[in-house]
């Protein structure tokens, strides 16, 4: 984490863009997730992502690492520039999840709900499918894990084994994501 | 220790209350001796109800387009000079046409400035601080030889020339003395703006440099030369767009 805020320190001097590109690369792909999540329109998130980017190295000098991460910091910019956007586009009210081919999402949901909301299926879609799966299984389908091996014919032992790393997989992905510590 | 080895795989079955009777018995009373596993336990706990707020493990994440990254690196001046001047590109503003709403900033504030712009009219000084670099951004339209080739141009104007950045993507790789070239053509002739390879990945990003200056040419465009090493034969045009004045 500290050499991304050397990243940002970098976003002051002349390695400006060079620090942007590596902080776009680590950052940028999750931010357009939550932008298009958000605003459901793939030009407004790619918008968002510009105007990110653009606050970040016009505010990189206020940059404090004591009052939070780099990550932190992203987030919030891109919270404000969410809440500008929709501001922007007023009345007119987002396509339905039928229209715009995205996911059906509650327009009306608080911006930091959907946030955290977004940040944990982050963490999910970094786990491997059979950690997704077993963790499916057994919590949103509700089987023991004995229905878990008969289902999918592992073994119980293989099972229980893979519950666990699973979790803790996830615990990592969600602390790198800084949804918790 | 091996005895918490042996529950410590049970914990996440256990946050989850999937164990089955006996092992669920035999873990709590483990538990209610053993400081560390307790501690272990406790990571776990958030987790469930986490997951409830994701509704699922299925959600979609989307990746951004691949030419995203240079319209980001576009508003970033490769030295990070003149931040105070720096203003909106135009395909930054709202796709409504509203332009992004900036901050307020007081007549107080601006009184400084203004008083240092009317000493400089007064003491007859005509040339102006300079302003910030022209940003232009085009889409390379791409050749029947190379249809699947998708390329974005950021053109920066600079004293001396006009600075590009180059992202393309679903280029045929160069082999042996090929190399790619970008040129500024205009009815006179055309100007080289620098040239480079592609690897196997058939994708590039890359920063190139030309003395023209793009408002006295038509045509961007970027070329196959099937030998670097002899200007005299010109290869086919692969990727073009026409620049505005």
């Amino acid at each position: 984490m500290s050499s991304d805020v050397t990243l940002v320190r970098d976003l002051c001097g002349p390695g400006a863009r060079q620090a942007a590109r590596s902080l776009y690369r680590s950052y940028g792909g999750e931010l357009y997730g939550f932008a298009l999540r958000r605003l459901r329109d793939e030009g407004l998130a790619e918008e968002l992502v510009q105007d990110v980017f653009t606050r970040a190295w016009r505010s990189a000098e206020q940059f404090e690492p004591s009052r939070g991460s780099v990550r932190t910091w992203l987030y919030a910019i891109a919270r404000n520039a969410v809440i500008d956007s929709e501001r922007r586009r007023g009345r007119r009210p987002p396509l339905s999840a039928g229209e715009s081919g995205f996911e059906a999402v509650d327009a009306a949901e608080p911006i930091e709900s959907a946030l955290l909301r977004y940040q944990i299926q982050l963490g999910i879609s970094r786990l491997t499918f059979e950690h997704r799966q077993v963790i499916e299984l057994v919590h949103f389908r509700g089987l023991s894990l004995n229905e878990i091996a008969q289902q999918t014919g592992l073994a119980l032992g293989t099972v229980k084994s893979r519950l666990y790393y699973a979790t803790r997989s996830l615990r990592l992905a969600l602390e790198e994501l800084e949804v918790i510590r | 220790m091996s005895r918490c080895r042996e529950f410590e795989v049970l914990l996440a079955a256990h946050v989850f209350a999937a164990l089955e009777p006996a092992e669920h018995d035999a873990l709590e009373t483990h538990l209610a001796g053993c400081a560390e596993c307790r501690q272990a336990c406790s990571q776990l706990r958030d987790l469930p109800s986490l997951l409830d707020l994701a509704g699922g493990t299925e959600a979609r994440i989307a990746s951004p387009p691949p030419l995203l990254e240079a319209s980001v690196l576009a508003a970033v001046p490769a030295g990070g000079e003149r931040r105070r001047h720096h203003r909106p590109i135009p395909w930054q503003r709202s796709r409504q046409g509203t332009p992004s709403r900036r901050r307020g900033v007081s007549a107080r504030r601006l009184a400084p400035a203004l008083a240092a712009v009317l000493a400089l009219v007064v003491a007859g000084v005509t040339q102006w601080p300079a302003s910030p670099p022209r940003s232009v951004r085009l889409t390379l339209a791409p050749s029947p030889l190379a249809p699947a080739s998708r390329a974005v141009a950021v053109l920066r104007s600079r004293p001396w020339g006009t600075e590009v950045d180059l992202q393309a993507q679903h280029l045929a790789p160069t082999h042996g003395a090929q190399i790619y070239e970008m040129w500024f053509v205009s009815p006179r002739g055309r100007v080289s703006a620098g040239t480079f390879t592609v690897g196997t990945q058939g994708h590039v990003t890359v920063t190139l440099a030309s003395a023209a200056h793009a408002g006295q040419y038509r045509t961007l465009g970027v070329t196959l030369e099937p030998d670097g090493l002899n200007p005299a034969r010109r290869g086919p045009n692969i990727l073009h767009a026409k620049l505005h004045a």
